[in-house]
């Protein structure tokens, strides 16, 4: 009966148990439907677009700097998309298929835990932005702004999903239902998303003004808009950078806050 | 030293109050039995005992250490196997253990988690995803779970809950092993009487929220008095039936095997009985006094406290 001998049990930390419970949620995204799913919507999506953008009769008649903008708006879109479903799931699901008692009966702390769910999101996240970079070099071929296109989806998305995540999977933590967080985080999404959907005269009107400040993803398409289509350097894309760090840091705040009130349903 | 010890343990949720002055003690390597009808608190004891909810008054101290103080280093010396338990579905039982293993710092989790199957029985089924498990399966994971870093002392609420008779007594062989060779003390919720009768060497019954007995077997047999129940073997059971039936000042009789049972309304019940019996000319071969069952003895105190409290 070797249960008889015991374990030997070291120290722990904030970064290692985090990793440890990122590297958790990743295998469950990959074993599970929820993640490779969305992987393969995403790359059908990603090829439809892409398709139509090359070949449809008016859609071909952009500038190729303008499709390029298309598809990296849209890659970062999906991103969103999937953390917003991912994150949502991340600790209110656990709650609901019980399991979230077993991981807080251990002496990593919830902060750890928490983090460790935006970790997870986050490699989704490099895992879309892997399945759309093959469409950025394709749609940006012989284009001059390719390379910077890449490297500015990437940053820019990493910076806004990162945002993202942490804001959904802190309501995760505070939500008892995933489904609940998950239309929560979709509607959340769709508003950030919303100023695509004005016509340019509302856009460019104090509302669209307004609506582009407050939404990360705005920041995103505006940055991106400016590196690719207006060709802009690095200094111009500070104010939008630095809103998308500003947003970056509420959300972990929020994260961090929303970490002291995961907790279970009452007991008897 | 106790291995747990409970002080005015108060908890409320809101305006309902789930714990109301909780007082008890178990000593190191006892397996306590903790009952208590459903509502009664004892989710939210194991909770609090285990670091997971804070107290909103009195104190706990679980291997010598306050709960409301270091919840995190209580964590580390008790493991815990929740009324509800889920498990990560795709995950083998190896890795499953070995996950956690490794959430607790221990040192080569895998082999622990190899030794783990081995000890509830499951070595072989350890490369299988928890998924395909039956509920005794699981449930002897999730004790292998809550042993993987060498607790002291092992929660266990409701641990047969939903398992057929041949599941509940491979728990029960499981928790005693355990016990005896790790020298673990084990804190048992159940509200299933007869299984906590054979395992448990010392009990609390608890009803909303508070204590009403704690003690031995014994000692809660003697909270509810003398038992009056009779075992009589006579030489004509059913006619005795017939009989003890009719008596207004028998409360109820059965049949046991070769012999009646009769649970009469007051003590001196048995001379008189017999009396009755012999003047019908039954022959009794026996008459013995019953011990109550813990059954008895928790429906018994519960009641007690109920009309006390009316």
């Amino acid at each position: 009966m070797s249960a008889a001998s015991p374990a030997i049990v070291g120290k722990s930390s904030f970064l290692k148990d985090s990793l440890l419970v990122a590297t958790k949620e990743v295998k469950e995204y990959l074993y599970g439907v929820r993640g490779s799913m969305w992987a393969v919507l995403s790359a059908i999506v990603l090829s439809l677009m892409s398709y139509l953008l090359l070949t449809d009769k008016e859609l071909s008649l952009l500038d190729q700097t303008e499709m390029l903008y298309i598809v990296t708006s849209l890659s970062v879109g999906l991103g969103l998309l999937v953390a917003g479903i991912l994150g949502g799931d991340a600790v209110a699901g656990e709650k609901e298929r019980s399991t979230l008692e077993s991981a807080l009966l251990t002496p990593v702390n919830r902060g750890s835990l928490v983090a460790g769910k935006v970790w997870a999101v986050l490699a989704a996240w490099l895992l879309m932005f892997a399945i759309s970079a093959p469409y950025i070099v394709v749609v940006g071929a012989g284009s001059t702004v390719s390379a910077q296109a890449l490297i500015y989806t990437f940053s820019l998305g990493t910076l806004c999903v990162a945002g993202f995540a942490a804001l959904v999977v802190g309501l995760s933590a505070l939500a008892s239902s995933g489904r609940s967080v998950t239309l929560g985080s979709l509607a959340i999404f769709i508003g950030m998303a919303a100023p695509t959907l004005l016509g340019t005269a509302l856009q460019k009107s104090w509302f669209g003004a307004i609506y582009n400040a407050v939404s990360p993803f705005a920041q995103v398409r505006l940055s991106l808009d400016s590196v690719i289509v207006d060709k802009e350097g690095l200094l111009i894309q500070i104010p939008h950078i630095g809103a998308l760090i500003a947003f970056v840091a509420l959300a972990a705040l929020f994260a961090a806050l929303a970490t002291r009130c995961v907790s279970l349903e009452g007991g008897e | 030293m106790k291995a747990i010890e409970t002080s005015g343990l108060t908890k409320s949720y809101g305006e309902r109050l789930a714990l109301d002055g909780l007082s008890l003690g178990v000593e190191e390597g006892d397996i306590f039995g903790f009952l208590g009808p459903n509502g009664a608190g004892k989710t939210t004891t194991i909770r609090i005992l285990t670091g997971l909810l804070a107290p909103t008054d009195g104190r706990a101290r679980v291997a010598g250490m306050d709960v409301s103080e270091d919840p995190r280093a209580v964590k580390r010396v008790v493991g815990a196997l929740p009324e509800s338990q889920g498990y990560y579905e795709w995950m083998t039982g190896e890795e499953y253990l070995a996950y956690f293993g490794k959430l607790y710092g221990v040192t080569d989790p895998r082999l622990r988690a190899r030794s783990l199957l081995d000890a509830v029985g499951l070595a072989e089924r350890g490369t299988t995803p928890v998924g395909g498990y039956s509920r005794g399966m699981r449930q002897r994971l999730g004790i292998a779970r809550a042993m993987v870093h060498s607790p002291r002392v092992l929660f266990l609420d409701e641990p047969s809950l939903g398992l057929d008779p041949r599941g509940q007594r491979e728990i029960n062989d499981l928790i005693r092993r355990l016990n005896r060779e790790n020298g673990l003390t084990v804190f048992l919720s159940s509200h299933l009487l007869s299984e906590i009768e054979g395992l448990c060497t010392r009990f609390a019954i608890v009803r909303e929220g508070r204590v009403v007995a704690e003690g031995d077997r014994a000692q809660l047999e003697g909270r509810l008095g003398k038992s009056r129940r009779l075992r009589l073997e006579v030489s004509d059971p059913e006619r005795a039936l017939d009989i003890a039936g009719a008596v207004s000042w028998i409360r109820d009789v059965r049949r046991e095997k070769g012999a009646i049972v009769v649970d009469p309304e007051t003590d001196d019940a048995a001379a008189t009985l017999l009396k009755v019996l012999v003047s019908d000319e039954i022959e009794v071969y026996s008459m013995q006094r019953l011990s109550p069952s813990l059954e008895e003895i928790f429906f018994g105190l519960t009641e007690q406290r109920e009309e006390v409290t009316r």
